[in-house]
Parts: C-alpha cells; sequence; structure tokens
C-alpha cells in the first residue's frame, strides 16, 4: 500500500462505524490479477478514473482500496481524525448536522463525524477514499469485494471498517470550516479537458472495437448494435450491463466457451446484449459483436437503470492510442493532485 | 480487430485476434478433418511456452484457458500489443510439437453421495434415460474425465468424457439456487458447482472436497488439462471428509 508517510505511523487503526449501508456498498481496488485462469473475476472499482481521483484527493495511490457506492451511498461514523473524498457520479454528501459537502473534494473529519452519501443525481456509482486506504482484509492479493464468492460482503449496519486516523486533529489554513469539525480543502481537483472522474451526460456514448466474431452477424443486426440507442436493465450489475432495445439478432447455432474480457458484448439469443464489466466471468459461450474500448469503459459503470448508451467504433490501433494518452494524462493529473493532497493533510 | 498469420502445431492452425484493446485471443482450429491430435495437449503445450516467454513482463496481466482457445490479458498502457504479439509468436515457435503429446498424469479421484437430498435431480435424469437411478451413477463413477476449462464461477470445472448414454439436456428452469458441491451434467458435460449458484445443470450428487480455497495456492482444486474421476459415497464418508475440511 503506497500512502503519504509519517501522519498515522505510531497511531492504532481506527474503526468507522457504518450506521446506513446504501444500496450496495463495497469495498474495492483496483482487483485481482493473477487468478483468472481459476474462474476469478478481475473485479475492482468499475469507473477506475473516479475511483483514483478520490485517492489522489486524499493523497493516496491508486491502488488503495476505496468504498464503491450505488445509487444511494452509505453513512458512516469516524471516531478518530481522518481525510475523505468522494468522486464519480453527482451523489449528494452531508455532515452530521445535514450540512451540505461538495464532491470530487478533500474533507477534513474530526473526531466523532459522521458523513452520509445520498443519492446520485447523475451517474450511479462514487467512490469514498480514506486517507491511508480502508484497511479491510486481502484476499488473492487484493481487497476488492467478490460477494458472490464469499470474499467480502457489502456494506451492513453495525459493520465496522479499519482505517489510519491522521495524525493532527484540526486542519491548517488551506481548509475551510463547513460545520463544526468539518472542514473542507479550499483547492479542487481542477478539471481536465474530457472531464474525467465526473458522471457522463446521457446518451452515455462508448466506443467498440468490432470482434472477429462481428463477421457472424447479419448486417441487420450490426446495424441495429451501431446505429440504435439501448436502455439500462435494471437487472445489471457488477457483472455487466444489460441492455433493452432493438434486437440484435445472434448468430444460430451453438458457440464453444471462450475466454472473454471485461468491456466483450455478448449476444445471448434474447437479441438484447450484454456489455460485461470488472467483475464478469472469465469464460463465456455468447457470441460477442464487439469489445468497449478501455477508454470508455469508466463511463458505461456510471449507466443507471434507465440510462441511454450508444455505441461508435473504433478501431484497435485507435482504441490503443486513446487508452494510452487517456491514461498518460490521468497520470500526470493524478500525480498534481495527490502532491497537493499530501502537502496539505501532512503539514 | 487484426488477424495475424496462423501458425501450425501437429494438425491444429493457431489464429491469433485481438479481443478489445486488452487481451490477445489465441484459438485452435483443427486443419485436419479426422481430429487426429487432440486440442487439450497442443493447448497446454502453448499455455507451458506463453509462460516461460511472458513471466514477468510488464503489463501482462493473466492467461485464460478454455476448450480450443486461450486468452493473454494485457494492459496496453504497460505493453505495447506489438511487442506483446512479438513475444506470444516466440513462444509459439517454442512449442515443441512433441511436447503437445498426451501425457499420462495421474487421475484426481473426487467422492460423491449421489441421489437423496445431495442430488435432487437423480431421480428425473434417471426417468428422462429410461435407466434406474443406480446405471446412472454406475455409468458417472466409471467414466474417466478431463477438465476442459475453468470458468463459470471460480474453480468450477467443465468435464469432457462422459459416458453418451447419461447425456441430458440442462433443466428448463434453472434453479435459483445450487448448493457449493453439487455436482451436475449439462449435454454432453459434468461438472461440480464450487459455490452455491444459481444454475441449470441437472443435480445427480454432491462433493464434500472444496473446489476452490482462497488460501490455498493454487486456490482451485483443478486446473485445464487434469483428469478426474468418481467415486461413491454414502452419507457417513460425505459428513466424515466435510469434518476434515472444516
Amino acid at each position: 500500500m503506497g500512502f503519504a508517510a509519517r501522519t498515522h505511523d505510531d497511531r492504532p487503526l481506527a474503526e468507522a462505524i457504518v450506521e446506513q449501508p446504501g444500496l450496495f456498498s463495497t469495498v474495492q481496488d483496483e482487483g485481482r490479477t493473477g487468478f483468472r485462469r481459476f474462474g476469478v473475476p478481475l473485479g475492482g472499482a468499475l469507473d477506475t478514473a473516479s475511483a483514483a481521483l478520490a485517492n489522489a484527493l486524499v493523497g493516496n495511490q491508486s491502488e488503495a482500496a476505496v468504498i464503491e457506492c450505488t445509487g444511494v451511498g452509505p453513512e458512516l461514523y469516524f471516531p478518530e481524525c481522518t481525510v475523505v473524498a468522494v468522486c464519480g457520479g453527482e451523489f449528494a454528501l452531508f455532515a452530521t448536522d445535514g450540512t451540505p459537502l461538495p464532491t470530487a473534494r478533500a474533507v477534513w473529519l474530526t473526531a466523532g463525524s459522521r458523513l452520509r452519501i445520498g443519492a446520485a443525481s447523475r451517474g450511479y456509482r462514487a467512490y469514498l477514499a480514506v486517507h491511508g486506504g480502508w484497511q479491510t482484509a486481502s484476499v488473492l492479493g487484493s481487497r476488492s469485494t467478490l460477494a458472490r464468492y464469499g470474499i467480502g460482503k457489502p456494506l451492513a449496519a453495525g459493520d465496522r471498517l479499519l482505517y489510519h486516523p491522521v495524525a493532527r486533529d484540526k486542519p491548517e489554513t488551506a481548509w475551510r470550516e463547513a460545520t463544526t469539525g468539518v472542514y473542507v480543502a479550499k483547492w479542487s481537483a481542477g478539471s481536465w479537458e474530457d472531464t474525467r472522474g465526473q458522471a457522463p451526460l446521457e446518451p452515455i456514448w462508448v466506443r467498440a472495437v468490432a470482434g472477429e466474431q462481428a463477421s457472424a452477424f447479419t448486417q441487420a443486426a450490426k446495424r441495429a448494435f451501431w446505429h440504435e440507442p439501448f436502455r439500462v436493465d435494471v437487472k445489471s450489475d457488477r457483472m455487466g450491463v444489460r441492455l433493452l432495445g432493438q434486437t440484435v439478432a445472434a448468430p444460430v447455432g451453438e458457440m464453444t466457451s471462450e475466454p472473454v474480457v471485461p468491456g466483450s458484448v455478448q449476444v445471448p439469443p434474447s437479441g438484447q446484449p450484454i456489455v460485461l464489466l470488472r467483475e464478469c466471468q472469465t469464460v463465456g459461450g455468447y457470441p460477442k459483436i464487439a469489445t468497449v474500448s478501455s477508454v470508455d469503459l469508466d463511463r458505461l459503470a456510471q449507466a443507471r437503470p434507465g440510462s441511454v448508451v450508444r455505441f461508435g467504433e473504433v478501431s484497435f490501433r485507435d482504441a490503443v492510442t486513446l487508452y494510452r494518452r487517456h491514461r498518460r494524462m490521468l497520470r500526470a493529473w493524478l500525480g498534481q493532485v495527490r502532491a497537493q493532497a499530501v502537502a496539505l493533510i501532512t503539514v | 480487430m487484426e488477424t495475424g498469420a496462423c501458425t501450425v502445431i501437429r494438425t491444429w492452425d493457431v489464429r491469433c485476434a485481438w479481443m478489445g484493446d486488452t487481451a490477445l485471443l489465441l484459438r485452435l482450429q483443427d486443419a485436419m478433418p479426422s481430429g487426429m491430435v487432440r486440442a487439450m495437449p497442443v493447448l497446454l503445450a502453448i499455455d507451458s511456452a506463453l509462460r516461460n516467454r511472458l513471466a514477468g513482463v510488464p503489463g501482462v496481466r493473466d492467461c485464460v484457458l478454455a476448450y480450443r482457445s486461450l486468452a493473454i490479458y494485457f494492459d496496453p498502457d504497460v505493453i505495447a500489443p506489438d511487442e506483446l504479439r512479438a513475444r506470444v509468436d516466440a513462444a509459439l515457435h517454442d512449442v515443441d510439437a512433441d511436447c503437445a503429446n498426451e501425457q499420462g498424469s495421474a487421475a484426481i479421484a473426487i467422492p460423491v453421495c449421489y441421489g437423496g437430498p445431495f442430488g435432487p435431480d437423480l431421480e428425473e435424469v434417471a426417468r428422462l434415460l429410461k435407466l434406474a437411478p443406480e446405471e446412472v451413477v454406475c455409468l458417472h463413477t466409471a467414466g474417466s474425465y478431463e477438465v476442459a476449462m475453468i470458468g463459470f464461477a471460480p474453480g468450477f470445472p467443465y468435464l469432457t468424457g462422459l459416458h453418451a448414454r447419461i447425456a441430458v439436456p440442462r433443466k428448463t428452469t434453472p434453479r435459483a439456487r445450487v448448493a457449493a458441491g453439487s455436482v451436475g451434467i449439462a449435454g454432453a458435460q459434468t461438472g461440480i458447482y464450487p459455490f452455491a449458484t444459481p444454475g441449470g445443470w441437472q443435480i445427480i450428487g454432491r462433493t464434500p472436497l472444496p473446489l476452490f480455497d482462497p488460501e490455498r495456492r493454487p486456490p482451485a482444486l483443478l486446473e485445464p488439462g487434469m483428469r478426474v474421476t468418481f467415486r461413491a459415497i454414502d452419507e457417513e464418508e460425505y459428513d466424515g471428509i466435510r469434518r476434515a475440511y472444516t
């Protein structure tokens, strides 16, 4: 775990208490690698850029564990002082006494504070980072919850989550007091030209690479997929976004199961595509019409039931170029935000 | 999408295709009509060569085997696709046609308590097949199986080698919850549910062995290419083995 040194080294861990769990809140990090050959999903935060930004705002490296909130976030009690940030979709955020707090900004909580993450007005997922990262148990090299297979559980009322308290109870002048004992950083993460770390506007456009199985689909099926809007089904989850819309006719005949990847667009016999997300299984037997490009997979994690999604085709080479450029800019931006945060938390 | 030239190993064409921008899929296609050489030994030899060539290479994340294909997952921000492709081509050249021969590995015997509450579909399966339940069990335990793929859930083995006489379609309505350890049949395959999950396979018995344990290395009991047999046990033995693991 990489986090700012000397702010919490010698202090015992504190236990945040979950007072309200929210709709579906889980601890996630960057996921499990090296175990997919045993059928273990990659998993991890679905909107990786938002999780990384939340971490950077509190001075953490991107691999620190965060809490992924879905639709409505949790309410937590912090017995010891800490710094938190919430990023991703536009979620309402409140202090103990109901004072609204900003998202995408570091918030200093003195001992005995409560934080409530309300409902999302745009987007679907937000990430709550705590300075030093949530200290839950690491299983198969990751703190990511994989509730379906007994690795961690969604938050429940009364759960206790370990964190490193920060050494000083009151911040310096770079913070303004929002309400008693709660301070908001005067600086923000700033913005970035393509507004990563914010919920996308609808319709949510995602770029995808046509699979080499695409040739098995009829022209009509391909036209429906690339030119028609789809609505996100309420049955969607961390494994995949299920889409409803014009039928994309699946090729006839049985297919042999093959490995799949987060982003794979499977078309089951119903003709309603499923876009796999990071917690997807490792193999699948449905034909795949396309694969969502890595650069746009975070956007899809912000699609909520009812959201409208549209696909645009991108070549394999362009998808790689776009992703590399995105990562390069994200790294530089996160580096600046993290350095600023570390300076203002550890002074 | 770009499909590269293919490499031929024994009677198999190995074709490479990018799957999105984070995976390279290697697919085996039978170059000879009669299927002289089985795909599995060739796939395992490729997997082994890839492990040698790709071990410790930054940006290479995972490798997953399926029936006749294999995916290498990578981070295109860390390793350029062209570089990965060159390394994979080198690995394919490493594959010695001889090591793609059948290897007579020892079989793992899986104890199974058939029927009753542990195999709620055994009677129905027997009725569909016009066999006695004992005959279904007899044919299931007489077989020698091979792990063709791990998937669906962590540690879930898809086993080939089922006797054609006991091949039976999936249930028309899947169960909302299949117990962990359940042994099922779906078409020509048999398999074991490592976790309590929804599932549509016909459940004929249950094993007390844990198929997946995140504290174990490797975490899965079975891996592609392993040989498996089934051994019928009674409830008493089931409970005994189960206690040994808890």
